[in-house]
């Protein structure tokens, strides 16, 4: 009996302990904006990637709640939208707002919503409604996202996104205490990885579709079937060499790369009919589209 | 894109806008419409397509006035030269708005066309 104390006692101390051994790591979703934004803080990473760090916080990226200024009214617009013509959406007032309703735009303009709760997305939506910038811009479109949740799309094969991991172009050690390791993305160099938000149509998978950006799709059905052979990469991070800032059409060397246009010009007298020679000039224009998408997309 | 021709003294004799975009409806009626909230699929694409080229051509009068005299017509050619300004502009919205924060230019170029 004294034995059979000591195993039952040895086994209810050993199994908690295996439990939490191989128990998973159980994140807590934030609550606050500022708990998102210190979820996934990135300031570490301008120790050692100072140029690169510096070239995402001029990007449109590192401001993609506010964009260019029409993002942050098309946002406060959608959020009316949903209010007084979505009268299925289930929402009237902010209060009603979940991050389902917002997923459709954070989808590809704050990801990382997914670790956060619902109250985060209504803190956002009155920060839309208000015009609130200094709020809007504290979560963006971060290192994080594309080399963590958005590095691995093969899951299947390679798992999901790891924490403590950050990945690149190859495996190793990473010197900072959060991602001490780095590893490999099959995918950050090719232009799948930007088309998982620079889109290729309507976004069907949610209730009420969407669509915003589709030069992804313009990408695979125009410019692979026309012979191209280049990625998004190649055009907006390296050709420029403005790595990380990814400059698109508000930037003077791309408006340049981006049409050829030849014009030939002709002034004479046509003559469509007799004894009536009309003075003419004629301007033959030719543009040529050298991008590796449609113009005008995103 | 615009093309404006004008006389040496600047009045203007011929202007052409063309629109290069996708043009979506919401996939329930015909109307062309603005928005992701409402956008569903593209029913016409102007755009400019990758790797393609386009190519326009416009003809202009040059202003003329034609008179009768002595039984025959006379056509007098009123202006023998003009300037015909080309520009391409990434715009972010129908109008036009403020140079360089709602619209780009591409390309923009003034060419002379003269007849004897």
């Amino acid at each position: 009996m004294g034995l059979l104390k000591l195993f039952l006692s040895l086994l209810f101390v050993a199994v908690p302990l295996t439990s939490s051994a191989i128990q998973q790591v159980v994140t807590e979703k934030a609550k606050t904006i500022d708990e998102l934004a210190k979820m996934y803080d990135v300031s570490s990473c301008k120790e050692c990637h100072r140029e690169i760090y510096e070239q995402w916080e001029r990007s449109i990226h590192a401001r993609s709640l506010i964009g260019t200024g029409r993002t942050m009214g098309t946002f406060k617009r959608s959020l009316s939208t949903l209010k007084n013509v979505f009268v299925h959406s289930g929402v009237k007032d902010i209060k009603d707002i979940k991050k389902e309703h917002l997923m459709p735009c954070f989808k590809c303009h704050l990801p990382q919503i997914k670790d956060a709760d619902d109250k985060v997305a209504r803190q956002l939506a009155k920060a839309f409604e208000e015009g609130d910038k200094a709020t809007l811009s504290k979560v963006s479109i971060n290192c994080l996202v594309c080399h963590s949740q958005k590095a691995i799309i093969h899951q299947w094969q390679d798992g999901v996104p790891q924490p403590g991991v950050i990945y690149g172009r190859k495996n190793g050690s990473h010197p900072d205490k959060r991602l001490n390791t780095l590893k490999e993305s099959p995918i950050l160099t090719k232009a799948v990885s930007c088309g998982q938000c620079h889109g290729t149509g309507p976004n069907l998978e949610f209730p009420q579709p969407t669509q915003c950006a589709t030069a992804y799709g313009s990408y695979l059905h125009s410019y692979i079937p026309a012979g191209g052979a280049e990625t998004c990469q190649d055009c907006h991070m390296k050709k420029t060499g403005k790595g990380h800032l990814m400059p698109a059409y508000r930037d003077a060397y791309m408006q340049k790369e981006a049409v050829d246009i030849k014009i030939g010009a002709l002034g004479y007298k046509f003559l469509p009919e007799r004894d009536n020679a009309v003075p003419t000039a004629v301007l033959t224009l030719r543009i040529t589209n050298n991008a590796g998408h449609r113009i005008p997309d995103g | 894109m615009d093309v404006i021709a004008k006389t040496k003294d600047g009045k203007e004799i011929f202007r052409d806008s063309k629109i290069f975009m996708t043009q979506a409806t919401n996939s329930r009626d015909d109307s062309m419409i603005y928005g992701p909230s409402f956008k569903v699929g593209y029913t016409r694409d102007t755009s400019l397509q990758p790797l393609k080229t386009r190519e326009m051509t416009y003809e202009i009068q040059f202003p003329y006035e034609d008179t009768i005299k002595e039984g025959k017509k006379i056509r007098e050619i009123k202006l023998k030269q003009m300037d015909v300004a080309v520009e391409l502009r990434y715009q972010l919205d129908p109008e036009q708005g403020e140079l360089n924060k709602d619209s780009f230019v591409f390309y923009r170029t003034i060419k002379t066309v003269v007849i004897q």
